[in-house]
């Protein structure tokens, strides 16, 4: 798939990434966010992410989970930097995306596209369907007029609605089509990779299975990559090949699918794992391995290892260093100290 | 644990409500009973009635012609009058919601909450219902019971609060729980701390539980009986082991095997089994079985003309489709050919 660039609005050579033997599509090195908070005499930081290092190859979908506040979202949102990262860099083909100007972000993020969690807040109620599928195809100089016309009426065939649905209002959509239209959207400009965060997280069950079918076909015709943010972990499971675990902040496990699922080596993955209920009611309950606690605050995050304060295994050592993304077979790496 | 005799039956009940496009009729015919100690869980998607049965039981909502009956220890809560309602709710049966946060007045403590609901129901001092809450507190599991107290809302975790909520709920000993998808807004492990936190309460004060979810492997961890629902009607009731090992209503054959994860069903390609469409407009409800326009067994004139009826069948469970026979020998086929393909599911 050959990615043609819209409007070379500038010289983006100082943006390459230094040469390395096998490039990814993503590379995200060492991304961190603090957001301030507080006023100017009080002033405190929500360490939002810490030191989020992964890649990503073509064709490839990596699934991001993680409870609320482990900043899964923020990731997402600071590689295509909806959000400002405060440090870090983020490759994409090649660019790092992160220090580009917004000039030259502009074309850059244009095969980047974000499909977002809420399709009630996602989707402008005053625009009709086709004015917001084809508005980034104008932003990004690709179809104009009715030329862009048909092309959204494609669209939205293409993604299971019907080409007179062009004219209506996102209202007279259910959640699950207007997800759709989001789709439609993101595959208007070209997208190669996309941000799905929390895809499916909104709809009911049978329109989740839907939804979630329609994205692995698109993946497929396409050859699109993903970035699959969520906290369900069935989701995760069925779509992703690679899985990252987030928690406060930091990845604790990356590997592929069934390194996460069937060895997991992390015990906060562990815990997570064990704590998804399960449809079989003669499975016995063992209450006693049930995670305690909350997630801690992250503006003050435990030191060393910030699961540690729920750790079930934890050693005075883990509040001394933080522990390092390490390898336990290829591909497979945990941050945690203890064997 | 579970004794046999019911502590709550509905009868033929019925919520409709008159909309200026016409009557939606919200909750048709549904019928169950609660026997004391037991857990009966209420499935269904968005609009599937299961919200406004359980609203209906509390009396917290009305619509026209609510007909049909709701029993509690025998008698109708249809015909109370709204002060002997008061008395009910909250001593005899309390309700959690989904959202802990809307659930909590965010300008008073929690101790504050927790006191007023008590001191409404039971004749109490207000040392004696302090005491009270913090042991209700202390139950639920929240450390520092006594501290919390003076907390307000805004200062607790979704977790915490919605430990609160069960505190209050539970703190004037109900014997029925109505819980509205009470875990539904919650991080895995916290819904993992709150189910426990259920399982072992009502061990311990052997109430009964209504539980409402949308998410059938909170089922499985938590009821003894299930009933689905679909467009207002009850579609299909059994007991928790016998609905999963085999689903007979072609709609909860759906929603179990479009379930994603290792415990759903995938298809050669690897995608999900689907059920297509989406939930029937309540003001156009199709004719015969309302899910016969998803329904992958359906047959024309069988499903499409007479809605069909509740019927019971072996197991002591009841399943509402008129080609029910059909359906359960269609899957054995499908079952016996996937078998010598090798491929293995568990349904």
């Amino acid at each position: 798939m050959q990615y043609e660039q819209a409007s070379p609005a500038s010289d983006t050579s100082s943006l390459d990434q230094p040469e390395s033997a096998s490039q990814p599509l993503l590379e995200v090195r060492n991304l961190q966010k603090t957001f301030p908070i507080g006023n100017r005499f009080n002033r405190k930081y929500v360490k939002a992410i810490q030191d989020v290092s992964f890649s990503m190859n073509t064709g490839e979908v990596l699934g991001l989970v993680g409870e609320s506040g482990s900043g899964k979202t923020t990731v997402g949102r600071c590689i295509v930097r909806l959000i400002e990262p405060t440090g870090g860099d983020v490759f994409f083909q090649g660019k790092n995306l992160a220090k580009a100007s917004r000039q030259e972000l502009r074309s850059l993020r244009k095969p980047l596209q974000i499909i977002f969690q809420d399709p009630f807040g996602a989707l402008n109620p005053r625009m009709k369907v086709g004015a917001i599928i084809s508005e980034g195809m104008k932003i990004h100089n690709i179809a104009h007029g009715e030329q862009a016309r048909e092309r959204a009426k494609e669209l939205l065939k293409k993604v299971g609605l019907s080409e007179n649905h062009i004219d209506r209002y996102p209202h007279e959509f259910s959640g699950g089509q207007r997800q759709r239209i989001g789709i439609a959207r993101v595959l208007a400009v070209d997208a190669k990779f996309i941000i799905a965060d929390e895809p499916v997280s909104a709809l009911d069950v049978s329109i989740q299975a839907q939804v979630i079918n329609l994205l692995q076909d698109l993946k497929e015709e396409y050859g699109l990559s993903m970035l699959c943010i969520s906290h369900d972990l069935g989701v995760v499971e069925h779509i992703s090949d690679r899985v990252a675990v987030m928690y406060l902040g930091r990845l604790m496990e990356i590997g592929t699918k069934e390194d996460i699922y069937d060895n997991p080596r992390h015990p906060y993955t562990q815990s997570l794992l064990e704590a998804m209920p399960v449809p079989d009611p003669e499975r016995p309950r063992k209450d006693e391995n049930i995670l305690q606690g909350d997630i801690p605050s992250p503006i003050s995050p435990p030191s060393g290892c910030v699961f540690r304060t729920r750790c079930p295994i934890a050693t005075k050592e883990c509040a001394e260093v933080v522990p390092p993304l390490e390898e336990v077979s290829p591909g497979h790496l945990k941050a945690c100290i203890r064997q | 644990m579970t004794d046999s005799s019911p502590l709550l039956q509905v009868q033929d009940l019925q919520v409709h409500f008159d909309t200026p496009d016409g009557v939606v009729k919200a909750v048709n015919d549904v019928n169950f009973e609660v026997k004391k100690g037991e857990t009966l869980a209420i499935v269904g998607e968005s609009g599937s009635g299961k919200s406004v049965t359980s609203l209906a039981i509390m009396r917290l909502i009305t619509g026209r012609n609510a007909g049909g009956k709701i029993l509690f220890e025998n008698q109708n809560l249809l015909e109370k009058s709204m002060d002997e309602m008061r008395a009910i709710r909250g001593n005899d049966i309390s309700m959690i919601f989904q959202e802990p946060m809307t659930s909590l007045n965010p300008v008073y403590t929690v101790g504050w909450q927790i006191i007023e609901a008590i001191r409404t129901h039971l004749n109490e001092t207000y040392k004696q219902a302090f005491e009270r809450a913090v042991e209700a507190l202390d139950l639920v599991g929240i450390p520092e019971p006594r501290a919390r107290m003076g907390n307000y809302p805004h200062q607790l975790s979704g977790g915490m609060r919605q430990r609160v909520m069960i505190a209050m709920a539970l703190s004037t000993e109900p014997k029925l729980l109505i819980a509205d998808e009470p875990t539904t807004a919650l991080d895995v492990t916290i819904q993992a701390q709150i189910l426990q936190l259920m399982r072992r309460l009502q061990r311990e004060m052997s109430m009964s539980i209504i539980f409402i979810t949308h998410d059938l492997a909170v089922v499985a961890e938590m009821a003894q009986r299930v009933v689905v629902m679909y467009s207002g009607n009850v579609v299909e009731e059994a007991p928790v082991n016998d609905l999963f090992k085999h689903p007979r209503m072609p709609y909860t054959i759906g929603l179990m095997r479009s379930m994603p994860g290792r415990h759903g069903y995938k298809t050669a390609n690897n995608r999900l089994e689907i059920i297509p469409g989406s939930m029937p407009n309540p003001l156009q409800l199709p004719s015969g079985c309302a899910f016969h326009p998803r329904c992958r067994f359906m047959e024309k004139g069988t499903c499409t003309s007479t809605p069909p009826k509740l019927e019971e069948i072996e197991g002591n469970r009841l399943i509402r489709c008129a080609r029910k026979d059909e359906v359960k020998q269609q899957l054995q086929e499908e079952k016996l050919k996937q078998e010598k393909s090798g491929a293995t599911h568990a349904i």
